[in-house]
């Protein structure tokens, strides 16, 4: 029905040497689990300096809320949400994808009578959505191939181009 | 007919706004002010380099004649325009005195500067400093949209405008909505800060507010809001009651808003919250304090009158991977939150955590240590459920690859303790926690799957206090072996002519541990069993925590596919389904759960929908084969409009014959300047309302205001009702008030207040 | 020009012709008249005599271009017009249609200019019915404290003379 062992990495050997650069708000985990997967994928990771490629992880947020509650108002179902913007530019600024918003969500069943064990579910929780959310990043950066590089990098040019030709 | 104010000049309606203004401008604003761009005169001749000084800049000046006494007056009459760099000012007559260095301009006068545009009667222009004096002026800020008039106006500098016998209002030319009106004002548009003395705030020129001080932010830089008052009821004895945040800019890096807050019944409440920016990081200390609440003391005839909250919380990057954190909270009393400082949550908080540590991370180690505790505020926790404080709690982590192998080590030290005077038995026992889990794994990765057999160890050892099971000291070592392995199978097509790829993922996951069945002599300090979630079926312990090591011999069989968008890459859809087989019965329980015989769990699925960017569907559920029934399900619908003025959030929890909750809620605009906010949970095992929200928020283009009503469920399960009404003034920066309280019941209501001003 | 100053004016043109009777010289074809470092050049040059001397000077040129050494306290003046009257009797310069006077790094267009040297005034207006000029008069005035800081300073590179590029 179609289906083929996969045969090419998630991300395309075009975009690097990448670096990844995470704003200050950004958990070191998230941070960590993105370099890991990148260099599972067989993609080089430099400083920013050196790097060709940035990609800039930034705005990350996490909520916590209730989801369910008993009847003693007390929480019965918390819901966690982390969200992260992404963008993706060469070292000379020229954006190679739309700055995205991800998010990822987990749902946990809450008892405040053992609320220290629901805190130690939380913290085990909050890691599995760094991964998760790791993972869409990947996903985002999947489409940026030699060829699409190659046109933005004209486009770029062109409008350049554009912008000194008339008062010249 | 007086000259047209500076504000009437550049207003427009909508339709003759250019496109991109037009594109920003909300849809409850009937028109918008052209962008004020200072057209830059080609340089003449000789000196065509831009002067960066501009008191070195030439002046250029032009009228219909002139008279220039050489290096001493120059005299222009007839539509006069005069630039000297960035400032350009036209008027009927100029004199320019070049000994001084003043320009003297005869109205009427208009001034057009980068994102401002002044008109008055007369002005004087110094151009060695660059100040500007205009009398009976008319000003418009384009940035903030802000306009206004004032007896005499100064632009003493670049970016410092100060205003006397000012007013100033964002609403549009013809509207006299509001308007802010004070003797003195300044406006720091570097700082993005406006201060102004014996301020009126007038409605329809009507003065309904007076401060002899206050300073607002002009950007959104600032973080609160002025003056948002907002006064409302509540029937829970409480009555009515009104807010007037009031906001202190003190100094670049911290500044504090002060709410006073009359609440009828209660008497004088104020919050205060104080924030300070250091190179470390930001710390926030907020305070409430209420000298002698009447109704508190009729409630609890014993009380004094005096309650207060404390709520503390700091980051600091001290660098090199090392971080620092503290967050603690204090209340007076049990109902202080609920009464005090009600918030749009359903939930009513049962705990207030303290907690202060230092972390570390780098690549492959991560070490912290903590002190951490709480404090109880519902008197419906039993004691033995009182959570017990970690003094300290001291994590290590670390994984490093020896070649084809990777060595990891998870280790963990605790103190737990908690008042055990009137506990019994177990629940007595206080005392440290040591746990190390040593792993050795194999992993195997290629492009199209991978395997990670790993054998591990997890030791604990118990030093007790308060103990007399049995030695207060024993440990307990369970050895422990997995294997996790997956493939990956891509297919390439279309739908709905948007490039797709599917995935298919099989994985099979084997776990083996050798607890000893018999835990129950351990005290149970942090421990739960896990809920339901469909990562949770890749666990190899059912239990988190610490306290308990589940037994098991299970292999987990699952699969999931994703279509992701070949465009953008987003994960479009995403189908989890899998299963757990047992091949022995599980043993160990905690208080009597989590022990099984059944060799195969339930049916586990899991789906995530985002067709559009905006709408996501989550649902996952565990069914039971054999009885074809639903064990537990979960979803959530969150959608929101590209604008974000059409927000909805649909949730739905349910565990058979124990528990069903829906939660539906959003918010729909009724016409361009009227919207309408609401949730409403229900829950259908008690089959009744346990919270509820319905909000009218009005818009026109300066202001707007929100009414909102909610139920809410205290803690003795009644529900109990509350009004919120609040007017925000656009363009006087921040939110606060009830819209930041919305935002906690309604997904989305942030960014759409973020947006509702034209913000992009 | 200063009349009184014992300076001979020397005039050079392709053709002169006097008119002895009325007292009119008239110089055409690339006429230059020079007085020490003051010159003008014009393409027709007409002089008016009376009894006391030279009373009147007329230049027409594309356009007529008149220069003034820099005296003390005065930067030199460098001006040009299509028609450059100079009247004895109001001791003022005049001039008219696409007038231009640059000096101290100052500068004057507009389409009709009084200069009075002995006053060091100088009006101008736009012509009313608003030629090409857009009837208006435009100035461009150096901050005063430059020019005074530095009045030998060599590198004004402003008042070289550069001509205007129209």
């Amino acid at each position: 029905c179609g289906f083929q062992l996969r045969g090419a990495p998630p991300v395309s050997s075009a975009l690097q040497p990448l670096a990844v650069d995470c704003a200050d708000n950004v958990p070191g985990q998230l941070c960590d689990a993105v370099r890991e997967q990148l260099e599972l994928g067989r993609i080089e990771l430099k400083p920013a300096e050196e790097a060709d490629f940035v990609l800039r992880i930034g705005k990350f947020r996490q909520e916590r809320r209730a989801s369910a509650i008993t009847l003693r108002a007390a929480a019965a179902e918390y819901t966690l949400r982390h969200t992260v913007n992404i963008e993706v530019l060469t070292a000379d600024n020229i954006p190679l994808i739309e700055p995205a918003d991800l998010n990822t969500s987990e749902t946990y069943r809450y008892d405040e009578s053992n609320v220290l064990a629901k805190q130690r579910e939380e913290e085990a929780l909050r890691e599995q959505l760094h991964d998760r959310l790791a993972q869409q990043i990947i996903f985002r950066l999947a489409p940026i191939d030699e060829d699409r590089i190659e046109r933005l990098r004209q486009e770029a040019e062109q409008a350049r181009n554009e912008e000194t030709e008339p008062s010249s | 007919q007086s000259s047209p104010s500076a504000a009437e000049i550049d207003w427009r309606p909508k339709s003759e706004l250019p496109e991109e203004v037009r594109r920003s401008l909300p849809d409850f604003c009937e028109g918008g002010y052209l962008p004020s761009v200072v057209p830059s005169i080609a340089p003449t001749g000789a000196n065509a380099e831009a002067v960066a000084d501009s008191r070195q800049a030439p002046l250029r000046a032009s009228g219909l004649n002139a008279r220039y006494e050489i290096d001493n007056e120059l005299y222009l009459r007839g539509d006069v325009r005069l630039q000297q760099a960035g400032f350009r000012v036209t008027g009927s007559e100029a004199r320019y005195n070049q000994a001084a260095g003043s320009v003297a301009i005869e109205g009427p006068l208009t001034s057009r500067g980068e994102g401002f545009l002044l008109t008055g009667e007369r002005a004087n222009y110094d151009v060695n400093s660059g100040r500007v004096d205009i009398n009976t002026a008319t000003f418009l800020l384009h940035g903030p949209e802000m306009r206004g008039s004032a007896g005499q106006l100064s632009r003493t500098a670049e970016d410092q405008v100060q205003i006397r016998q000012g007013s100033l209002t964002t609403c549009a030319p013809d509207s006299n909505d509001w308007a802010i009106v004070a003797s003195d004002i300044q406006l720091d548009q570097g700082e993005g800060v406006g201060t102004a003395k014996h301020v009126r705030l007038e409605i329809s020129d009507i003065p309904v507010f007076y401060w002899p001080y206050a300073s607002f932010p002009i950007d959104d830089r600032r973080k609160t809001g002025f003056l948002y008052p907002s006064f409302g009821t509540s029937n829970t004895g409480s009555g009515a009651f009104l807010s007037v945040p009031y906001y202190l800019n003190l100094a670049p890096h911290y500044d504090a808003t002060l709410t006073p807050q009359y609440i009828h019944g209660r008497g004088l409440f104020t919050e205060a919250e104080g924030r300070y920016l250091s190179s470390l990081g930001e710390s926030v200390l907020q305070v409430g304090y209420a000298g002698n609440d009447s109704e508190f003391e009729r409630e609890f005839p014993g009380e004094d009158g005096e309650r207060w909250g404390l709520d503390f919380s700091t980051r600091a990057a001290f660098g090199g991977g090392w971080n620092g954190y503290g967050d603690y909270s204090v209340v007076s009393d049990d109902d202080y939150l609920s009464d005090l400082n009600r918030t749009l949550q359903i939930n009513r908080a049962t705990h207030l955590l303290r907690r202060g540590g230092v972390r570390y991370r780098d690549s492959s180690q991560y070490f912290e240590t903590y002190l951490s505790g709480y404090q109880t505020i519902s008197d419906f926790i039993a004691d033995e459920n009182i959570p017990y404080s970690q003094l300290p709690e001291v994590i290590y982590g670390a994984a490093f690859d020896a070649g084809p192998a990777e060595l990891s080590l998870e280790s963990q030290y605790t103190y737990f303790y908690r008042d055990n005077a009137d506990l019994t038995g177990l629940d007595r026992a206080n005392g440290q926690r040591v746990r190390a889990i040593p792993e050795v794994a194999l992993p195997v990765r290629a492009l199209w799957g991978y395997a990670r057999p790993s054998i591990s160890v997890d030791y604990t050892r118990y030093e007790l206090e308060d103990y007399n099971l049995r030695e207060p000291g024993f440990d307990r070592t369970v050895p422990v072996a997995e294997w996790d392995s997956g493939l990956y199978f891509d297919r390439q097509s279309s739908l709905f002519d948007i490039p797709y790829n599917q995935t298919l993922e099989p994985r099979l996951y084997y776990a083996w541990a050798d607890a000893d069945a018999d835990q129950t002599f351990i005290p149970d300090f942090d421990t739960t069993i896990r809920s339901f979630s469909f990562d949770q079926l890749f666990q190899r312990n059912r239990f988190s925590g610490g306290d308990r090591v589940g037994d098991t011999n299970q292999l987990t069989v699952a699969l999931t596919s994703r279509f992701n968008d070949l465009l953008t890459g987003a994960e479009r859809v995403r189908f989890s389904i899998g299963q757990v087989h047992y091949y022995d019965d599980r043993e160990v329980t905690l208080a009597g759960q989590g022990g099984s015989d059944a060799s195969d769990s339930p049916l586990a699925g899991e789906m995530i929908l985002r067709p559009v960017d905006g709408l996501e569907i989550r649902t996952a559920g565990l069914w039971e084969p054999d009885t074809q029934k639903t064990e537990e399900g979960r979803s959530q619908l969150i959608f929101h409009s590209p604008d974000y003025r059409y927000l909805a959030s649909v949730g739905h929890s349910y565990r058979r014959n124990e528990f069903e909750q829906s939660d539906i809620g959003g918010v729909v605009p009724v016409t361009d300047r009227v919207s309408l906010i609401g949730r409403w949970v229900y829950d259908s095992q008690l089959d009744r309302t346990v919270g509820s929200l319905a909000g009218l928020e009005y818009n026109n283009c300066c202001w707007s205001v929100q009414l909102v009503h909610q139920n809410y469920l205290t803690d003795d399960q009644e529900l109990e009702s509350r009004m919120l009404f609040q007017i925000q003034l656009k363009g006087l920066g921040g939110s606060g008030g009830s819209s930041d309280e919305i935002s906690e019941a309604i997904y989305g209501f942030d960014e759409r207040e973020r947006r509702r001003f034209g913000g992009r | 020009f200063d009349m009184e100053s014992d300076q001979p004016i020397r005039v050079n043109a392709d053709s002169a012709r006097l008119d002895d009777g009325q007292g009119i010289a008239t110089y055409t074809g690339d006429v230059e008249m020079t007085q020490g470092q003051t010159n003008l050049t014009a393409d027709k040059v007409v002089l008016y005599r009376d009894e006391s001397g030279v009373s009147r000077i007329e230049a027409t040129g594309q356009p007529a271009h008149y220069r003034q050494p820099a005296t003390e306290g005065q930067g030199e003046t460098d001006a040009r017009a299509l028609t450059i009257t100079w009247s004895a009797a109001e001791n003022r310069v005049t001039f008219e249609r696409e007038a231009v006077i640059e000096q101290d790094g100052n500068l004057f267009r507009g389409d009709v200019i009084h200069y009075d040297s002995a006053e060091r005034v100088v009006t101008a207006e736009g012509a009313a019915d608003a030629g090409e000029g857009s009837g208006r008069v435009e100035m461009v005035i150096q901050p005063r404290n430059r020019t005074s800081n530095s009045p030998s300073n060599p590198d004004r590179q402003d008042t070289d003379g550069s001509s205007q590029s129209q």
